[in-house]
């Protein structure tokens, strides 16, 4: 390679390895936007973040248990005509609260229902998450023991045997 | 990022190289068209790729891991690699602790002179004074501390992550994630899919990627494991070995072990009578669950467990010997796939030298262990009970199954694991630098 070659890529390269040095962000190095939203999939976690997967729904849950209308702002750009448009809004929309408030009470027992039931229901799951450990460990103890009594009754069989044999010689 | 430049760019490499005239003139051009199109990092990786096509230089290569400066199965993995792409490659290490060299011949019996050194302290970590610097610290609320590793990346043509931390943006040419375990499931700063190419481990780990990061990887290459000393057959004692790293979360469930043993030593003496059971770990020396293990070893009755600590490797070498029957079974009790051994390096030592391994039935066990074959699998420690006394009453059977285990050890030495490792680098330097 000649040096001409060699000479022309270390210029390009100084030049650019200046323009980097001046750059601190990698998005602006890479020329493309590197981070990402990532929703986290509930149906992929793994037994370990189940808890506080749990534990951060309720909270959210929870903040937003009650629904309530929200109180509108009235505002109107007409200096003389805009008032009594106003009170004709405000009476329009005080009759229409009545019945948006009945269906938001509705709304609001059925949310703080299922909410208790889904705290009774976590609580079952946590108790009887409880109960099969204790059972697995149970379980595992048992067969721990029925595999060395296995053995042990195996053992004294050959022995029994073992001593018959002469016996049956005589 | 920009793995392979585009065959209009690098014609243009092709035609320099060929010495046709005019090819400088525009090879110039492309090279500047790139850089404003493209951005500065892929107008720099061009020019590399040009400087390594026309001989220029020899190809550098960085090996990156957070841990290095810690004794584990992964940095074994990752500068076992290191030292097989010595003679092809520049290569400088990247960590964020301080590191010797002669540590790495030390603990792996690797030669890495050749090798440079590069420390690139985070200061996200140094303020906090941590000596492990764990990436599931870092939250969408703070900068990527990692940042300063994706940049230092675009300096070679190969860059290679090993760590457990996805966190690292690659910038050079050609960029290969070693992933040893998919530990987070993806959120702020994942970039494990930005990788040209993910290596994993094992079917095992391969599995958890497809699950948890939603892409296939794209190579298997098993741990390597050295493989000296089990190539004649020795007389076997009466010892039960396990290997493991004495982790203060436990999860290598040594305790469950001692128990299991201990209730075999006290329900049926006999059988157990004149054997021992020593665990061999490595450990931190602040660790309360290795303290209850040396309590719980005090208190049994005829003192036949056994532990040692950050032993030298040629006592674990002898103990591997002797040991007729090698128990593991980290996994048994977990709530995460990461709780799982990954692969089992320690089971395929103790293959090698010809004890019969009773392993749990999970993760990267069941792609050693041939169930009944070379060894058993258990799901419990019933099991490992089970097949325990059938082995101990049977020596004929330790025998015949530690055979089958030697044997089976030889699909994972060392050896084989640099071959895999300049198999898969020779591809990619192919398609880096065709001729």
């Amino acid at each position: 390679m000649d040096e001409t070659t060699e000479k022309e890529i270390r210029r390009l390269k100084n030049d650019l390895l200046k323009k980097k040095g001046e750059v601190e962000d990698i998005r602006a190095l890479a020329n493309r936007e590197i981070d990402r939203e990532f929703q986290t999939e509930a149906l992929d976690l793994a037994e370990r973040d189940i808890e506080p997967f749990i534990e951060k729904s309720l909270s959210d849950i929870k903040e937003n248990l009650v629904l309530k209308a929200e109180p509108s702002t009235l505002k109107s750009h007409r200096k003389i005509l805009g008032r009594p448009v106003l009170s004709l809004k405000r009476m329009f929309m005080s009759w229409i609260d009545l019945y948006t408030g009945m269906i938001l009470d509705k709304q609001n027992r059925y949310n703080r229902s299922s909410f208790d039931l889904l705290k009774v229901a976590l609580l079952r799951s946590r108790w009887s998450k409880e109960k099969l450990k204790d059972l697995e460990e149970r379980l595992g103890e048992c067969e721990e023991n029925l595999v060395i009594m296995i053995n042990k009754v195996e053992d004294l069989q050959a022995r029994l045997e073992k001593e018959k044999e002469p016996a049956a010689q005589k | 990022m920009n793995p392979k430049a585009s065959g209009h760019s690098l014609k243009f490499i092709q035609a320099l190289r060929a010495g046709f005239p005019g090819a400088m003139t525009e090879f110039t051009a492309e090279a500047e068209r790139i850089s404003i199109e493209e951005g500065i990092q892929s107008g720099l990786n061009y020019l590399a790729r040009a400087e390594v096509m026309l001989g220029l230089r020899r190809l550098r290569l960085a090996v990156y891991d957070h841990a290095f400066h810690l004794i584990g199965g992964a940095q074994k993995y990752g500068l076992t690699l290191t030292a097989a792409l010595q003679d092809r490659f520049d290569i400088t290490l990247i960590a964020n602790k301080d590191i010797r060299l002669e540590d790495f011949r030390d603990w792996y019996d690797l030669d890495l002179s050749g090798c440079a050194v590069k420390i690139i302290k985070i200061p996200f970590y140094e303020q906090k004074g941590a000596a492990f610097l764990d990436p599931a610290l870092v939250t969408a609320k703070v900068e990527n501390p990692f940042h300063l590793v994706s940049r230092e990346s675009g300096d070679y043509d190969f860059f290679v992550n090993n760590s457990m931390n996805e966190m690292v943006y690659p910038l050079s040419n050609i960029s290969v994630l070693i992933c040893h375990f998919p530990e987070r499931l993806p959120r702020s700063y994942f970039y494990a899919d930005r990788y040209s190419h993910v290596v994993y481990n094992s079917r095992y780990t391969a599995s958890w990627v497809e699950r948890m990061w939603k892409f296939k990887p794209h190579q298997h290459i098993y741990p390597p494991v050295d493989l000296e000393g089990g190539g004649t057959a020795v007389p076997k004692k009466k010892l039960i070995l396990s290997v493991a790293r004495f982790e203060p979360e436990g999860t290598k469930r040594q305790r469950e072990m001692i128990e299991a043993f201990l209730k075999l030593d006290r329900l049926y003496p006999d059988i157990v009578k004149d054997w021992r059971f020593v665990l061999v770990g490595g450990s931190e020396p602040r660790n309360r669950y290795l303290d209850g293990l040396t309590r719980l070893a005090k208190d049994s009755p005829r003192k036949n467990v056994e532990l040692k600590v950050n032993i030298p490797a040629a006592e674990l070498r002898a103990l591997y010997r002797e040991a007729s029957i090698f128990w593991h079974l980290c996994g048994i009790v977990h709530d995460h796939p990461s709780e799982v051994e990954h692969f089992g390096m320690t089971t395929v030592e103790a293959m090698e030298h010809r004890a019969v391994p009773v392993v749990y039935d999970g993760g990267g066990l069941r792609e050693i262990v041939d169930h009944g074959v070379d060894g058993f699998r258990v799901r419990t420690t019933g099991k490992l009970l089970e097949y325990s006394i059938r082995l101990i009453r049977d020596p004929g059977l330790i025998r015949k199954l530690g055979e089958a285990a030697h044997a089976k050890a030889q699909n994972f030495s060392r050896a084989g694991f640099e071959e895999r490792v300049r198999t898969f680098f020779g591809r990619l330097l192919s398609e880096y630098n065709p001729r």
